[in-house]
């Protein structure tokens, strides 16, 4: 009675591998990128250099780092729209910790804690107190920016000693890839390590899915989601401290034109389902990188900025409606 | 009858979903005032058969015919334009609205420049509340009703609507054998008025209790359709699991060992001082009827519901608040609310089997996919749960396979004791003696089993000793199930409940 397809082992050739592939969420993202590529190839001269996209993935690194924890917290079904303000606490809270202390591992060591700091705080709220974390971290989102308003009045923190190595970090190669994305990239491979292949990410996918049902089954939730939000706000604070070495000053309005909503749009666009449980950290490396090509290539092209909006908008919505198309035609689950 | 014109007549109706023919050319007919059941595995089509007459699937082939006439659903809006209603496995009320306005929804009652006429709107609603038994103030939000009013509720929707075809497909898994009466009351008025109602269960007793003829499907395939009265309780069976089931309760005594749960005097929401305990090699059931508190004595012992007294499994305290101290130290607690406490809708049978045990299969934190993957075919061949794959994301089983997995999950877990809330609700018969076959191979393996259950005859069945549950406390204890006779446990679950009822 029990029908169970061969199709899940591993005696399958290539071309049926291939082809069950090409059904998957990541293969529509995989072509999407390569289309958004190819249509500013013809379009654009300038994106035929190398060049362009070395630069396009030392941009985009702050995102895609920021967008990790964001995926984690949101495949359990929470969120944290505070990342945007996070950005600012962590470089002026560098910048002031160089200045006072002239110590450049001080000041770093202090900007990163904001995160587990600020994060711990969210997850205090969110799992003890029962409170919504949309509204908390909305909360934050205003109250952290206020606080740097506040601090900083409104004007950027330089950095007295120059902390050139610090600066350069940013726009170091290793070979030819630039530095923040080698980062990148080393996070998103540790995170997806954590997410597909332990107990930990399963149970992150199970609380997304059925909360009651992961308690039940003794999964310490309330413990995970915790971790969670510090996972996130600390994955905010690194994207913080590569934007303070992009500038090397202290800058009250870092990440405040929406650096919150371009992630979780990334987030969103690569198949993070917004109820949770559902959805690919390779799909939101994928999302990222859409968004973010979209918007070098606008921008190298001149392209007016409401234009771009319309664009990348646009896109979005195609990306979403491969998404719930995707839903209807799988059988197979695929994250 | 044969002359008659049908209400409903479906001819070769054809479904494919991904990896499952669901249906496989299937004829189906109802006639006004007809109560005709449809029964059947598991994953036979029962619930497609429904949602295609419902206008939520379209079929790939054959037809379906209303009063003589062809047509053609598109959507539910086509099927309610027919004058036919659903109520599904999976209610579907808003359960923040009020009862009037879900009996109205897509359909309140208006006055001039389109505003609700909230009078009517209340009056309307009342009277078809009483018309079906139930006294209630059309006010009050659905959240505030049981689960049989919920359902009352729906019937209302229908009659709302001048149904004149009523679909149920498994109304009474979660009702009272009280409320199960009332039920039936309301449908033989229903049917007296003409109304022809097809009629989905797994309980057998009931097809007999209220049905004029019965279908059988097996596999997307139709059976047989014949006469109740024609027509043996093991023929049932028979075609609908294409073999006899001659041995649904297999318990053989198994050797009495050391004490394993010990309960002692524990309350919390409606229970009181309610002690028991559970010994090596044992089935223990406790028997209560819906709302006694029999499903959240499970909570409670498990530490899924804030409690006082004291829970001792092998002589250590498990901590209330605390189901993963449970699960820890070797109990385990298959929940009676499968969908909402049980299921991991987004994710795989496989992820759904091996949510309590993945840890079984880590080394040093990464879990070995291959070994999981043996375990959870190994599961889905023991309860042979319908799946295309284990791939396959759980919310397109049927009902009965869901709950066969959350069933699977239990058992890949190393337990000293297992608590069974409602093991079988909405599962086939096929496959019931093959749970009750597993619990008497873990009890004989050892194991000491706890069973919650709202029916008698599993009850009966399975357990070596029963305890009976009314309003919160013990209510009757039997030593061996030849010492219990429906007649007395029911009368112990029953008495003095008539008057709060
Ligand atoms: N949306 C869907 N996508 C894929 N497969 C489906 C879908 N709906 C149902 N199926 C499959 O079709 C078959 C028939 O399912 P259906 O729900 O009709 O069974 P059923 O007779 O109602 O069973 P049960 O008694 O368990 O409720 C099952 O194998 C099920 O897995
Ligand atoms: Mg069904």
């Amino acid at each position: 009675m029990a029908v169970l397809s061969k199709g899940s082992g591993g005696n399958s050739d290539a071309a049926s591998r291939i082809s069950r592939w090409l059904l998957t969420r990541e293969a529509g993202l995989v072509i999407l990128l390569l289309a958004v590529v190819v249509l500013f190839w013809i379009l654009e001269p300038s994106t035929r250099q190398q060049r362009v996209y070395w630069d396009l993935l030392r941009e985009i690194s702050p995102n895609l780092i920021a967008a990790i924890g964001v995926t984690m917290l949101m495949l359990a079904g929470e969120f944290d729209l505070s990342i945007g303000s996070m950005l600012a606490v962590t470089s002026v809270t560098t910048v002031v910790v160089f200045n006072g202390t002239d110590n450049m591992w001080l000041g770093i060591i202090a900007g990163l804690a904001t995160g587990p700091i600020v994060g711990g705080i969210h997850g205090y709220l969110v799992t003890r107190q029962k409170m919504n974390s949309l509204v908390t971290t909305l909360g934050s989102l205003f109250a952290l920016r206020g606080m740097v308003y506040v601090y900083t009045n409104k004007t950027p923190i330089v950095d007295e000693n120059g902390f050139y190595d610090f600066q350069d970090a940013y726009y170091n190669n290793l070979g030819p890839v630039p530095l923040p994305f080698v980062l990148a990239i080393i996070l998103v491979v540790l995170a997806l390590i954590v997410l597909t292949q332990t107990e930990f990410g399963r149970n992150i996918y199970a609380i997304g899915g059925n909360e009651t049902a992961a308690r039940v089954s003794g999964i310490k939730v309330n413990l995970i989601k915790f971790i969670l939000f510090v996972i996130c706000a600390s994955s905010a604070a690194i994207s913080g401290m590569i934007l303070t070495m992009q500038t090397g000053t202290g800058y009250f309005d870092s990440g405040s034109s929406g650096f919150e909503l371009i992630v979780i749009a990334g987030v969103v666009l690569g198949g993070i389902a917004l109820s949770g449980g559902k959805g690919s950290l390779v799909g939101t490396l994928l999302g990222i990188l859409i968004l973010g090509m979209t918007a070098k290539g606008l921008r190298l092209m001149g392209v007016n900025t409401n234009m771009q909006l319309m664009v990348t908008g646009s896109i979005m919505i195609l990306a979403v409606f491969m998404h719930s198309f995707h839903d209807r035609i799988s059988i197979f689950r695929n994250r | 009858m044969s002359e008659q014109q049908a209400l409903l007549q479906l001819t070769g109706i054809a479904k494919e979903f991904p990896g499952t023919k669901a249906l496989k050319g299937v004829d189906f007919s109802l006639n006004a005032g007809e109560v005709h059941a449809l029964i059947g595995e598991n994953g036979a089509g029962k619930s497609t058969l429904i949602k295609i007459i419902a206008g939520l699937y379209q079929q790939d082939a054959g037809t379906i015919e209303v009063e003589g006439k062809a047509v053609e659903f598109h959507s539910p809006a086509d099927s309610l334009e027919h004058r036919i209603k659903v109520v599904y496995q999976e209610l579907d009320l808003v359960p923040d609205l009020s009862i009037a306005e879900n009996v109205f929804l897509g359909n309140l009652p208006k006055k001039a420049l389109r505003a609700v006429d909230w009078q009517a709107l209340y009056s309307r609603t009342s009277e078809l509340l009483l018309d079906l038994g139930l006294d209630i103030d059309p006010e009050v939000p659905i959240s505030a009703l049981t689960v049989a009013q919920q359902q009352l509720v729906e019937i209302a929707r229908a009659l709302s609507r001048q149904a004149q075809i009523i679909i149920m497909d498994e109304p009474t898994s979660a009702l009272s054998q009280t409320e199960i009466e009332s039920l039936f009351a309301v449908i033989r008025r229903l049917q007296a008025r003409g109304v022809g109602i097809m009629y989905v269960s797994h309980k057998l007793d009931e097809i007999y209790a209220i049905a004029d003829r019965v279908t059988v499907f097996r596999d997307g395939e139709h059976i047989a359709t014949e006469a109740v009265v024609n027509t043996k309780h093991s023929d049932l069976v028979t075609w609908m699991v294409g073999r006899e089931v001659k041995d649904l309760y297999p318990r053989t005594p198994a050797k009495r060992g050391d004490v394993l749960l010990e309960v002692d005097s524990v309350s919390g929401g409606n229970i009181e001082n309610f002690s028991l305990n559970v010994h090596a090699g044992e089935i223990v059931a406790v028997f209560g009827l819906m709302g006694s508190g029999v499903h959240n004595l499970g909570r409670l012992i498990f530490g899924n519901m804030p409690r006082t007294g004291s829970v001792r499994l092998s002589g250590e305290e498990i901590h209330a608040k605390a189901p993963m101290d449970a699960i820890r130290k070797g109990l385990g607690f298959l929940t009676e609310n499968r969908k909402s406490d049980g299921l991991l809708l987004p994710l795989s049978v496989k992820d759904n089997i091996t949510l309590v045990s993945v840890n079984n299969y880590a080394n040093l934190m990464v879990i070995n996919g291959q070994e999981e993957r043996r375990a959870t075919t190994g599961i889905i061949d023991k309860l042979s749960i319908k799946t295309p794959g284990i791939a396959q994301k759980i919310r397109y089983l049927s009902g009965g396979n869901q709950q066969k997995s959350l069933v699977g999950r239990w058992l890949l877990e190393d337990l000293k004791v297992l608590m069974f809330a409602e093991p079988t609700r909405g599962i086939d018969v096929g496959s019931k003696a093959e749970i009750y076959r597993l619990m008497d191979d873990m009890a004989h393996g050892g194991m000491g089993i706890l069973v919650l259950s709202t029916e008698l005859p599993e009850v009966m069945g399975i357990a070596d000793r029963i305890i009976v549950i009314r309003q919160g406390r013990s209510a009757g204890r039997w030593i061996s199930r030849q010492e219990a006779n429906e007649q007395d446990l029911m009368t112990a679950a029953t008495v003095q409940m008539e008057k709060v009822i």
